[in-house]
């Protein structure tokens, strides 16, 4: 008996709790007990697993047991794999990886939560424990569990309680679960609050959710939760959050704890709720809203973590003012806000660098019938500008010190979502141009903490009465290499031309290969191009483009392709300068959109350089070496438009691919015409026609692998009709045209491929009348086999309907229909 | 479990002012045995709802099961003492299938219901006409009704709109939506265990999973009908129920095909789907393939199996074949475990 009949049996046995299975399964529990112990094949050691799953509800704690067993005997050995086709164990080893087999076992453990709620204080020590793993697949699994385990599930929720008549279970998981926690040292605290948190924000959640499901549906059902029954357990939900954040030492840890609060403010997505559950979301919203001005207590207007802290309590005080229409709430969020506005400093940090603090004036759901998103906009503009104004007005010489210290500290802030900070480096900027002294010394004292804004205050000083100093300051750093790629950006957004300093920055650039340096100048003559720096161009850019190829960085062109003056900058380059960034471009493990914009810019001045590029890519990638090298997309975006009227051209170019081997060439070069082209148009059929009316044997070949990537599109048909004219009868290519022809693409519905065949047939019936007796007698021998071919594809679809309907259950609307 | 205080179930949970129906006949002979019942029955269980019906809806429902049963070609023709026996147990297993879901019969009681009963019939004017026996019924219904139940605490649930309006004139509350068709019924039923009117985006199940339908050895005719037979569907059922289960559909079978027919049911349930020739691979030998080949016909064209492709499941438990796999399945558990 295979694993799979196997499996079948032991899910059966489960069910049927009858005394000769269950002996069986508890004979089967201990051998894969052992199994599992002994096994360090991983093949076995999964289908061990799989088999385990279908019968481990019968033994909840034992189960635990095992897996926990299984779990940590997996860190001492080494997995062993069985190599199919010569197949080496290293190769097998990238995909079948002890991280699968912990992530199948956590997997287990979870679709078993509801067995046994006495097991369920050791399943859930063991999910946090994972969830706390350094290997990332392995944490994620757990954390996902751990959100699964703390939900509010339908069919749990309202079980009846045993021996309470009239009594639901309601959330007697969710209790469990802030027993369990609760008992928690500070220190194990600590240690998992990750995991608590993700525990907190599933109890916190206002809906209870469940699903049912069909062969061909899923249903998902959502109810709010029953406030008088999770009042309780949202309090200590809160509480324990509460303590982790005092607890937590990192900033990032504090950050995250008021975040999962947040999950206590939400009222459920749909339908209607009652007016309790939005009485306790405002209760449980007010007390947060309280923890808020103790926590604002404890924070440091020095340390720009705390600062980055009170900015996200800014926030969500003010939008629970916002949007609660609740006394109790409002008051607690403006006590918040007098709280927060007394704190000059966070105002300050706020206006230049914060991206989520409140500018807009505080108004109450009451206040404000008319809410226009556009007012509030402008307001939150016009309010930052004015703020930025005042501080740049107390910018003075005697204030110089403090705002050195100042901005040094603000520019260490590492923004981890690409942010770049623009009011900071206009303000920066705006001091330079009013304060260049003040500007001079930044960059002759700090320029190494300033690093990313030393182009905006160098773009000050440029336009400033010092801007010769400022210059010299340049040329000392050009000389000795430093701060290349920020001279380079300063100069992108200078009115005034610099010809000798970027020519000098380029020269010094590729002495010392500073690839940042060497992007930045192309971007820097890109910008603002005219065509009086047509001269500079063909000097610099070559060369830069030269050393590029050098160092191998094929990612460099792509930094212009965004720009209006991109297309006036290609069309006055050389034809040599573009083969470079062409030859750059060769090595790319994949055209991307960007790269492709590089490309059609180019490809509207010298389209046949481009052609020549990707036939050597395709060549490239048939010489093999580099398996996630991928040489051209399955469809270009806009590549077609510039390579209209080149159809002649493209084809020449993938029929110099053509070596003879059609089985390949149709997954290979065959690709290029339909990736450049993805509709099959008239111009591509003349062009393919003549080639088939002029060419051999292999010509035709040819053409028929071209065809095959258009997946049977019916457009294709008059160049194939001239092919079945002219190839023999019964002939290898005759028959493949029959493929070629009724190829499908995607499909969809259960009986798709049978109405797309049923639809070729009707569409092929002209043939049924043409002149040509070959082409008649084919077109009867292919509408017979579409027509069979539909048939047995709706018997095959009508049978998988049914297998589905027993596997997976219908509902009897379903049955009927 | 004893850490937590158990939750008071609100009326969202179905719990909370548990509604009470009266159901009348026409209105229980109009719901699916197979699935509306058991849903409303599941349902009373489970205290969502609480519904009362009289002794004589009981009646009426069995007396129809029991003509659809004894019309039914495939039914095995019983003699007429054995007919009698079989609707008796009918309705003798209805009654008790009722009170296991705790749905409350109200018996009809001469000595009480009597003179309600005759009044109805008697007055002027009256609805009910003393020589309609469908009316008599119905009489007798609103009888029971009137003497046994508060009316202002439950309410009546019918599709007739002429006897539900009797009922209002008589004090009970009909229902919050006109009750016009058996389909609003339906959807009636299918909106009580949503909770309330309204609310359809609710699913529950029994304890144990899904809803147990109405066991159909309930309803079945046996060649030798056995009234102490129970649910097949029980996971307790014991070996010798299910053996004489099927000894009742093989008994006319040689000994050689009993057992082939009984092994391919007990494997085909255990392994369903599964393709035809491993199911002849399992079951028999080289030399007697074609013996298993035959009876996997026969069982095939008696609607017991169904043939999907290449692959072999039990046909319904409407049909009968699930029931009748699942019998074999225990009889033959020793087989299927010797697979493993």
């Amino acid at each position: 008996m295979n694993i799979e009949e196997r499996a079948k049996v032991l899910a059966k046995l489960t069910s049927a709790r009858i005394e000769a299975g269950d002996k069986v399964l508890e004979q089967e529990l201990s051998r894969i007990q052992s199994n599992l112990s002994s096994g360090s094949e991983y093949s076995f050691l999964m289908a061990q697993l799989e088999l385990f799953e279908k019968f481990a509800g019968r033994f909840p704690d034992k189960t635990v047991e095992i897996l926990e067993e299984f779990m940590t005997k997996l860190n001492s050995i080494d997995l062993t794999h069985s190599c199919p086709n010569g197949l080496s164990s290293s190769y097998m080893s990238r995909f079948e990886t002890k991280e699968k087999l912990i992530t199948k076992s956590l997997g287990i453990l979870n679709s078993n939560r509801y067995a046994d709620f006495d097991s369920l204080p050791k399943l859930l020590d063991l999910q946090m424990l994972y969830a706390r793993d350094t290997r990332e697949d392995v944490a994620k699994a757990a954390r996902e569990n751990l959100g699964e385990i703390a939900k509010y599930n339908l069919r749990v929720y309202d079980h009846p309680y045993p021996g309470k008549q009239g009594h639901v279970l309601g959330p007697v998981c969710q209790h469990l679960i802030l027993e369990h926690l609760e008992k928690f040292s500070d220190d194990n605290i600590t240690c998992n609050c990750t995991a608590i948190r993700i525990l907190c924000e599933g109890i916190l959640s206002p809906t209870i959710e469940g699903t049912d499901w069909t062969y061909r549906t899923l249903t998902f059902n959502t109810r709010p939760v029953t406030p008088s029954a999770v009042e309780q357990v949202r309090d200590r939900a809160l509480k324990l959050l509460a303590k982790i954040y005092m607890l937590s030492e990192s900033p990032e840890e504090k950050k995250a704890s008021i975040l999962s609060m947040q999950s206590a403010t939400h009222t459920p997505h749909q339908g209607d709720y009652p007016d309790d559950l939005l009485n306790l979301i405002a209760a449980n919203t007010a007390w947060i809203l309280d923890f808020y001005i103790g926590a604002l207590d404890g924070l440091d207007p020095c340390k720009l973590a705390d600062l980055d802290l009170m900015m996200e309590i800014e926030h969500n005080a003010y939008w629970h003012h916002k949007r609660m229409n609740n006394v109790a709430v409002r008051d607690a969020a403006l006590k918040v806000k007098s709280k927060i506005d007394s704190n000059l400093e966070y105002d300050t940090y706020k206006t230049l660098i914060g991206f989520n603090g409140i500018f807009n004036t505080w108004v109450s759901p009451v206040d404000n019938k008319n809410e226009n998103i556009d007012d509030e906009v402008r307001e939150e503009t016009e309010t930052r500008d004015s703020k930025l104004e005042r501080l740049l007005e107390s910018v003075t010489p005697s204030s110089y010190a403090e705002w050195t210290d100042r901005i040094v500290r603000y520019a260490q802030i590492k923004s981890n979502d690409l942010a770049t900070f623009p009011n900071f480096g206009k303000f920066i900027e705006k001091v330079s141009i009013q304060h260049p002294d003040l500007g001079l010394l930044w960059l002759t004292s700090h320029e190494d903490e300033l690093g990313g804004f030393i182009p905006a205050i160098l773009c000050g000083i440029l336009i400033s009465d010092r801007k010769a100093d400022a210059l010299d300051m340049v040329q000392s750093w050009v000389t000795k290499g430093r701060f290349l790629a920020h001279t380079a950006r300063a100069l992108q957004f200078q009115k005034e031309e610099y010809p000798d300093l970027i020519k000098q920055i380029a020269d010094i650039s590729i002495e010392r290969s500073d690839v940042p340096a060497l992007r930045q100048i192309i971007a820097t003559l890109t910008t603002g191009y005219t065509s009086a720096r047509k001269e500079l161009v063909a000097d610099v850019i070559p060369m830069v483009l030269d050393k590029l190829g050098d160092l191998g960085d094929y990612s460099a062109p792509a930094a212009i392709w965004y720009m209006p003056e991109k297309d006036s900058f290609i069309a006055d380059l050389p034809k040599a300068a573009a083969q470079k960034i062409l030859n750059l471009l060769l090595p790319a493990p994949s055209l991307r959109h960007e790269l492709e914009e590089i490309l059609v810019a180019i490809a509207k001045y010298h389209p046949d350089i481009v052609l020549n590029l990707l036939v050597a890519r395709i060549k490239r990638e048939d010489a093999g070496g580099d398996e996630k090298y991928d040489a051209i997309p399955y469809s270009f975006y806009s590549l077609k438009k510039v390579l209209a009227g080149q159809e002649s051209a493209c084809i020449a170019a993938a029929r110099s691919l053509y070596d003879g081997n059609y089985g390949m060439f149709v997954y290979k070069g065959g690709r290029l015409i339909r990736s450049i082209f993805p509709e099959f148009y008239e111009e591509i059929s003349q062009a393919l026609s003549t080639l088939v009316d002029s060419g051999d044997e292999t010509d035709i070949q040819f053409v028929m692998a071209i065809l095959k990537s258009y997946d049977g599109d019916v457009r294709i048909q008059d160049v194939s009709r001239k092919i079945i004219e002219k190839v023999p009868e019964d002939s290898p290519l005759a028959r493949e045209m029959v493929w070629i022809l009724s190829a499908t693409g995607v499909v969809s519905g259960e009986f798709g491929f049978s109405e797309a065949y049923e639809e070729k047939a009707r569409q092929i019936e002209a043939w049924l009348k043409d002149p040509s007796q070959k082409v008649r007698t084919f077109a009867e021998g292919y509408i017979s086999y579409l027509r069979s071919a539909a048939k047995e594809r709706r018997e095959q679809a009508v049978n998988e309907i049914k297998l589905q309907k027993f596997v997976y259950g219908a509902k009897e609307e379903d049955d009927e229909s | 479990m004893d850490v937590v205080t158990p939750h008071k179930a609100t009326n969202d949970e179905n719990q909370a002012h548990v509604e009470s129906y009266y159901i009348d006949a026409n209105t229980l002979l109009s719901l699916k045995q197979h699935t509306e019942i058991p849903i409303l029955a599941a349902a009373c269980k489970n205290g969502h709802i609480k519904v009362y019906l009289s002794e004589i809806a009981v009646y009426e429902f069995a007396r129809n099961v029991f003509s659809q049963k004894t019309k039914d070609p495939l039914a095995y023709s019983l003699p007429p003492e054995e007919q009698k026996k079989y609707l008796q147990d009918l309705i003798k297993n209805f009654y008790a299938y009722f009170q296991d879901n705790r749905i409350v019969v109200l018996p009809y009681d001469p000595e009480r219901h009597s003179d309600q009963l005759n009044r109805l019939l008697s007055s002027e004017g009256a609805y009910f006409k003393p020589d309609d026996n469908n009316d008599c019924r119905d009489a007798q219904i609103l009888a029971i009704a009137l003497c046994d139940l508060d009316p202002k605490n439950i309410k009546y649930l019918g599709y007739d709109r002429n006897l539900s309006k009797i009922f209002k004139e008589s004090g009970f509350d009909t229902l919050e939506c006109v009750i016009q068709s058996q389909e609003d019924v339906k959807k009636f039923i299918t909106q009580v265990i949503g909770g309330k009117t309204g609310k359809q985006n609710f699913s529950w199940t029994s304890s144990k999973g899904r809803i147990k339908t109405i066991p159909d050895s309930i309803l079945s005719i046996a060649q030798q009908y056995d009234p102490d037979y129970f649910p097949l569907l029980k996971a307790s059922a014991s070996s010798s129920e299910t053996k004489q289960y099927l000894n009742d559909a093989l008994n006319n079978l040689s000994s050689e095909d009993r057992n082939y027919r009984e092994l391919v049911m007990a494997y085909v349930h255990a392994l369903a789907p599964v393709d035809e020739s491993r199911l002849i691979q399992l079951v028999g030998t080289e030399t007697r393939g074609h013996i298993v080949r035959s009876n996997i016909e026969r069982l095939i064209s008696s609607n017991i199996f169904l043939r999907i492709g290449k692959q072999l499941i039990p046909s319904s438990a409407k049909q009968g074949g699930s029931l009748l796999c699942e019998a074999a399945f225990y009889a033959r558990i020793d087989d299927v475990l010797n697979l493993l």
